[in-house]
């Protein structure tokens, strides 16, 4: 730990002690109001990772000193810089992303799902997937049909296999490609879930430009395979992941795969899927009668 | 010898009717369906095909072609989830999914399914958040150059 830092906070999520230090209160500051979702401030003799931040004078590359951002483990022998830049802002958004991947890594009971996720009629849809997958995007247009906000980020499974909530804003990508907006689930016209709620669906679907939603049901293993391809700490704690996995899945009542094209048709038969209701057949356009 | 499956380095699930295995040698997760997962949890060095098909007909409750669990066996030996492969199938190591097909027929194949991934690494399962600034020091201000004199047009 950096000797000399004076401020200081700690804050527990998901059962990982997170500490930060720094020789500059804006800082912490600025770290305190990204916390990650869930996150709760306390006092903490023995912290699982630590971060320290302070001024680097000795830096004479630049005109004005940088922040350096460092993180440590428990036992302070690995240390590692996140961060190197001239921005305070910058150095507490680097700090607060890094985190929130460290809370995922370390959650001693809890298992996280590289996925969007949100409630409905009581249990959770969990569309799991890579970055850019569209999956802020569905979970955005699954929102605005009507179902309650829980992640665009984190399913976080609990021992016995319920989904809870990660709710931070959705962080929707622009027309561009390139642009982001951080929107509140209010925003789209929704609500946030707070409660942990069972597993109801696992959609593996990622967006393809113009395809039709025609998603194929995958068995049991398959549904649990999807889960397991983005857990955090898959190889890392194998069977902590595989029992929640296979706890989570045990009564999922359905896992779908296949592209989506329109987000917001996708969601409307998802949601249709999910109550059981079947699809009606969409009635033929006027255009279309007149064509025949 | 009759066929064993491989029982160290890696973590069983059951999930449903099918079981999920995870490879620690190879960080790699099979679905077993319901088939392979009875001949994965069956085949312990002392069982031939004869008795696993048997085996198989009564927990199933249905009549089972010795074809689908010599199909089972050859998926199982394709993924590494046996130690040892019957004596007499010792070729069907290098057997290619053609020859499968052909040897077992396609029917006893899609009855025996392994489904795999790849397990992510944990930076593989975090989000590449393109939104944060880029963590890069300041580029040093470079003294400007000097301009070097005009040739005058002659």
């Amino acid at each position: 730990m950096t000797t000399g830092a004076n401020h200081s906070l700690a804050f527990e999520c998901h059962g990982t002690i997170v500490g930060v230090q720094s020789d500059d209160a804006a800082l912490l500051a600025l770290v305190r109001r990204r916390l990650p979702p869930g996150a709760r401030l306390c006092e903490a003799a023995h912290v699982d990772v630590s971060y320290s931040s302070r001024m680097d004078g000795d830096d004479t590359r630049s005109t004005s000193p940088p922040w350096v951002v460092r993180v440590h483990g428990a036992s302070d022998r690995i240390s590692r810089e996140i961060a190197r830049t001239a921005d305070v802002h910058a150095a507490a958004a680097l700090l607060a992303h890094d985190a929130e991947f460290l809370v995922a890594l370390h959650a001693p009971h809890h298992l996280f799902i590289h996925a969007a996720a949100v409630a409905w009629e009581g249990r959770v849809i969990v569309i799991p997937g890579p970055s850019r997958s569209g999956k802020s995007t569905l979970a955005a247009a699954l929102v605005r049909a009507g179902a309650h906000y829980y992640s665009d980020e984190y399913a976080v499974l609990d021992d016995a296999g319920r989904v809870h909530p990660f709710a931070r804003r959705l962080r929707l990508r622009g027309a561009d490609g390139a642009s982001f907006a951080d929107v509140h689930a209010a925003e789209l016209g929704g609500t946030t879930g707070s409660e942990p709620l069972p597993l109801g669906m696992v959609v593996a679907s990622s967006f393809r430009d113009g395809a039709r939603w025609r998603p194929r049901r995958m068995t049991p293993g398959q549904t649990a395979l999807a889960l397991l391809r983005n857990a955090v700490v898959a190889r890392t704690r194998p069977a902590h992941a595989l029992e929640r996995v296979a706890r989570a899945t045990q009564d999922c009542p359905l896992g779908l795969r296949g592209p989506r094209g329109d987000a917001d048709d996708a969601a409307r038969r998802l949601l249709d899927r999910a109550s059981g209701a079947r699809v009606r057949p969409r009635a033929p356009s006027r255009a279309r009668a007149i064509a025949r | 010898m009759p066929p064993i499956a491989r029982r160290t380095d890696v973590i069983v699930q059951d999930v449903g009717p099918e079981t999920v295995v995870y490879d620690q040698l190879r960080d790699a997760a099979h679905s077993l369906n319901p088939v392979t997962s009875y001949v994965y949890k069956n085949v312990d060095g002392a069982s031939s095909v004869a008795d696993l098909t048997t085996g198989m007909s009564a927990t199933l409750g249905t009549p089972v072609d010795p074809r689908v669990t010599e199909a089972a066996l050859w998926q199982l030996d394709r993924v590494h989830l046996l130690d040892r492969l019957a004596s007499s199938d010792i070729a069907a190591r290098a057997m290619s999914r053609r020859e499968a097909v052909q040897r077992f027929g396609l029917a006893a194949l899609a009855l025996a399914t392994v489904s795999s991934i790849t397990a992510p690494t944990p930076a593989m399962a975090q989000s590449r958040d393109e939104k944060l600034p880029k963590a890069k020091p300041p580029k040093e201000k470079k003294p400007p150059k000097e301009k070097k004199p005009k040739k005058g047009k002659r």
